[in-house]
């Protein structure tokens, strides 16, 4: 955690030095399909919800800062009872719009620290790790200042928070809202 | 007289084939016949043997028999009941054929016939030629001679244990030795000891004399109730009877088998009152005893329960003509000064005492030592109670009852019941469980789990084989260990699986059990609708053994099922 913050606070420097030109505000919602086969047997594909902050620091480079929540319930392999578990990720990078106007394409990049949970009859696991992601995606205004983000990510988170290691991330793909100042 | 004897003696073994209810071939005839004896109720006739009127008759010289019958054999007639009874036995010269014997029955009143029995086997010469005599036979046997009959021996016979069975007349002599009846089987063609029969049981008389006269009236009910009791007790069938008359008291003097006798009446040490005639005393005498005793043994036990029965007991007395004079192996007991003032005390306390001298003998005790302990035990008999004979005489005790049960599912070889043995007798009891059912464990005077258990019959016993209801294994029980896991959570579970065993009823749950070296400890129990359990969080690579077992509505465990998962 301490790690995490010290990332941020490293953006946040270096954000300030810049000429903020642009501020982007989104709500985001995303399918996950997890690249972990177990993660895809128990739990399935699920919807993540979540909001990032973006600012615009040099020409087409943004930093940006995002959390997501993931929560779904599963089924144990053997015994089918239920087991649910929740995943959200806090992070930031950097993005680059490849193209301005109102099409906007980006590429970026981030880490993320995943808080991890996980409760059944097996027990309650909780555990925090680091993941990176990497994103691509294109912003399309509306009008003014709102726009649509319609992107894909791929994560990677690898922990062990019991019995296996696990690679809680995968494939992202989804669409956002937004307003830029 | 002589003519007399037989006859009673020919009545005697009708009524023993009778009473053995024996089966041997059958003859067809017209009427309704039986292979088996009847209940004729024929001992308490006999008891009272003037009160039976029979004679010999023929077809020629019986009308009601001469219906019948058309041979020339002659017949006892005699009337049993409301019955006439036409009984002959089959002999072949002086050989008594063995269970071979013709019995018509009559309704008293109707004169119809009832039943006609027949026993008559085929094969038997029509004429006996010896060439061992009686004498010659009597000769070989051991011990005191006391009589002998010639047989030809049944294949069925219940007394004479012989295998093969002889194809030839035996000689069967009876003798008496070292208190034991003998019975002697001999070849009569060549003198061989083809082996021994099986005695009837001694027994045991009781009496009391009136206590008053003209007309007689009373007797010492108690007293000798006690007796008989006891006597029984100790395996000597005894019936307890007051005024016995003269005959029946010399038929029991004379009887080789009567070897405990018990009198209680007015009296002396040479005569009693036993019983009573034409309503006054009838005396039995010291001399009497004398003659009547003369040619049989002496007895073993005897109590004289007349005042001063005991007083005197040299020669002329009831206490030496009983011991025939000898002091060895024979015993007599009883009162001295009993009426006097100085033995009122020990009056008022004789039948107690006498129950406990019975108590102590039939614990084992000689007789002059139970003698001694009950006068201890009331010492106010000292001086009124007397003892002669043998100090070191024992009445053994005959037989012990042996009551064998059989619980729910199964029975027993011997079938349940009561069954009496001779003293020391072995006996093999067999528990035969129900298709279903298993022997579980003997239980009252046996324990354990033998099968077939032998005892030893050394006292009264009563036994119970108890048997359980076989609860069967289940069936096509399994095991298995799986992965039951969470995402980043895992466990391993040892799925035990199995079917319910048809064979088996009110199972109302089942029992699972680890075994873990040479201890079991209880997982679960299952309703008996259930057959799956999980064994979760079991460890991964280790060996798991179970044992399972359905249980019934008793509580009772079936045969394991061993599941090991490894």
């Amino acid at each position: 955690m301490k790690r995490l913050i010290g990332i941020i606070a490293v953006i946040l420097f270096f954000s300030g030095l810049a000429n903020a030109t642009d501020l982007m505000i989104e709500l985001k919602a995303h399918y996950l399909s997890p690249s972990e086969q177990a993660f895809k047997d128990i739990y399935g594909s699920g919807v993540m919800y979540g909001g990032e902050l973006s600012v615009g620091v040099w020409k087409g480079l943004e930093i940006w800062f995002g959390g997501s929540y993931f929560s779904k319930k599963g089924e144990l392999t053997y015994s089918k009872e239920e087991t649910k578990l929740e995943i959200i990720p806090l992070g930031g990078g950097v993005k680059y719009r490849l193209l301005s106007g109102s099409l906007a394409l980006y590429i970026g990049l981030g880490l993320n620290y995943y808080q991890y949970k996980e409760t059944n009859p097996i027990g309650d696991v909780s555990k925090g790790g680091l993941g990176y992601i990497g994103k691509i995606g294109s912003y399309v205004k509306v009008i003014k200042g709102l726009f649509i983000d319609i992107y894909a990510n791929y994560s990677y988170c690898k922990m062990k928070p019991a019995d296996f290691d696990i690679n809680i991330g995968g494939l992202e793909a989804g669409v956002g809202i937004g307003y830029s100042f | 007289m002589r003519h007399l004897k037989k006859n009673i003696f020919a009545v005697l073994i009708f009524v023993i084939l009778l009473n053995l209810g024996v089966g041997l071939s059958n003859v067809s005839f017209p009427v309704e016949e039986s292979e088996q004896g009847h209940d004729f109720s024929y001992s308490s006739n006999y008891k009272n043997d003037s009160d039976i009127e029979r004679y010999t008759a023929t077809a020629n010289s019986d009308e009601l028999l001469g219906k019948y019958e058309k041979s020339s054999r002659e017949f006892i007639k005699t009337q049993i009941g409301d019955k006439i009874v036409y009984f002959h036995q089959r002999m072949i010269n002086e050989a008594i054929v063995e269970k071979d014997f013709i019995v018509y029955q009559f309704d008293k009143y109707t004169k119809e016939l009832i039943e006609k029995i027949v026993h008559w086997r085929s094969g038997l010469p029509e004429y006996v030629f010896l060439r061992v005599s009686k004498e010659e036979a009597e000769f070989i046997v051991d011990g005191d001679f006391l009589f002998s009959k010639l047989y030809f021996i049944s294949s069925e016979s219940d007394v004479f244990p012989i295998t093969p069975t002889p194809e030839n007349p035996c000689w069967v002599v009876r003798s008496i030795r070292n208190g034991n009846i003998i019975i002697t089987i001999i070849d009569a063609m060549d003198s061989t000891i083809l082996g021994y029969g099986i005695p009837p049981p001694y027994n045991g008389f009781a009496f009391s004399g009136p206590q008053n006269q003209n007309p007689c009236s009373g007797s010492w009910n108690s007293w000798i109730q006690n007796a008989e009791n006891w006597f029984n007790k100790m395996g000597y069938p005894t019936n307890a009877v007051k005024w016995p008359t003269k005959s029946e008291i010399k038929s029991h003097v004379q009887d080789p088998h009567t070897i405990l006798f018990y009198e209680i009446a007015h009296g002396r040490s040479w005569y009693f009152v036993g019983g009573c005639s034409n309503g006054s005393y009838e005396y039995t005498y010291a001399e009497d005893i004398e003659e009547w005793i003369s040619s049989y043994p002496k007895k073993l036990f005897v109590f004289l329960g007349s005042c001063d029965g005991m007083c005197y007991t040299d020669d002329d007395t009831f206490s030496y003509e009983f011991r025939k004079g000898t002091s060895i192996n024979t015993t007599t007991v009883g009162y001295c000064g009993m009426s006097s003032e100085a033995c009122d005390n020990c009056w008022t306390n004789s039948l107690r005492w006498q129950d406990q001298m019975f108590l102590y003998i039939y614990q084992g005790h000689p007789v002059k030592e139970a003698f001694d302990f009950a006068i201890a035990d009331y010492p106010m008999c000292k001086d009124c109670m007397r003892f002669a004979g043998d100090d070191s005489s024992i009445i053994k005790i005959s037989y012990y009852t042996l009551i064998i049960n059989a619980g729910t599912g199964g029975t027993t070889e011997p079938p349940p019941g009561t069954y009496t043995y001779d003293n020391g007798t072995e006996v093999t009891i067999r528990a035969i469980p129900n298709t279903n059912y298993k022997f579980e464990e003997w239980s009252g005077d046996a324990s354990g789990t033998t099968n077939p258990l032998t005892i030893t019959m050394d006292s009264d016993k009563s036994i119970t084989a108890n048997f359980i209801q076989i609860i069967y294994a289940p069936l096509n029980s399994a095991g298995q260990k799986v992965l039951n896991r969470s995402l980043s959570q895992a466990e391993y579970i040892n799925v035990l699986t199995w079917q319910a065993n048809p064979n088996n009823v009110n199972i109302v749950k089942y029992k699972i059990y680890q075994v873990e070296g040479r201890s079991q400890t209880l997982l679960v129990e299952l309703n008996a609708n259930t057959f799956e359990y999980w064994h979760r969080r079991v460890e991964k690579d280790k060996q798991y053994t179970y044992v399972l077992v359905a249980v019934n509505d008793e509580g009772e465990e079936g045969d394991p099922a061993y599941i090991t998962v490894q």
